[in-house]
């Protein structure tokens, strides 16, 4: 369950970073791959959960419908 | 916030491993979007045939279970649902159709747990005076405690 909160937090923390655009049809089609291991590494903290993978699908578009949603990303992460 | 997490372990994980917006079609107005421009084009008419590699076609409200989608169809029917998401959600931000905040993903060790962020499909300020527990099987299961069932009612104290 822990490593399921980090590799969320990661995923919604990583997206602050990408600007604000228009929605495109390969928002949709897009799957991003984060490799944890329990050591960390460039882009990934240290953990003491066993090594694992983690997806976030289609990160923009559903960005766009949080907000569309008016949920904001602080809220999403704390629950 | 209300977020309902739900956990789908290997039920929907052919199509959605394959195509993250297939499983959008849990909106049920989306399916009747769906079935409508499907039924009318030529990749449905040939969805039974050997062409396409179908594993299970039920009935049409659940018809894509398990299909290959090729790639003129799902840009179709990628068409369709970005319009109608952006009709639907632009015009109307509080529908009360699901809405779906996220779709994860979470690989471990060959086990696969797929989470879907999604809103909560009761509404909290609704007060619940009766609460069941309903659960799969009985088999070795006995009521220990009726004070229990003062909070939440179980299924067993009705069957005996």
């Amino acid at each position: 369950m822990g490593s399921i909160q980090l590799g969320i937090q990661h995923a919604i923390g990583g997206l602050a970073s990408k600007p604000e655009r228009d929605l495109l049809m390969q928002d949709f089609m897009t799957v991003e791959t984060t490799n944890f291991p329990s050591d960390g590494s460039n882009h990934t903290p240290a953990h003491h959960y066993s090594e694992f993978k983690f997806k976030t699908y289609a990160p923009i578009a559903f960005r766009y419908f949080r907000d569309l949603f008016g949920i904001q990303p602080d809220d999403f992460l704390v629950r | 916030m209300s977020t309902f997490i739900y956990i789908i372990f290997d039920l929907i994980s052919k199509l959605f491993s394959r195509y993250p917006f297939v499983t959008l079609h849990f909106e049920r107005c989306q399916i009747q979007v769906l079935v409508a421009a499907f039924s009318t084009s030529p990749p449905m008419m040939s969805l039974s045939s050997k062409l396409f590699n179908t594993r299970r076609v039920n009935s049409c409200r659940n018809f894509f279970l398990d299909t290959t989608w090729y790639a003129e169809w799902l840009e179709f029917s990628i068409h369709i649902l970005t319009v109608f998401c952006f009709q639907n959600l632009n015009q109307n931000p509080r529908t009360l159709l699901p809405k779906f905040f996220g779709l994860f993903c979470y690989q471990c060790n060959s086990k696969n747990v797929r989470l879907v962020t999604m809103n909560n499909l009761l509404p909290s300020w609704v007060k619940m005076h009766q609460k069941y527990d309903l659960k799969g099987s009985t088999y070795k299961r006995k009521v220990i405690h009726l004070v229990e069932f003062k909070i939440t009612y179980s299924d067993l104290p009705f069957k005996l």
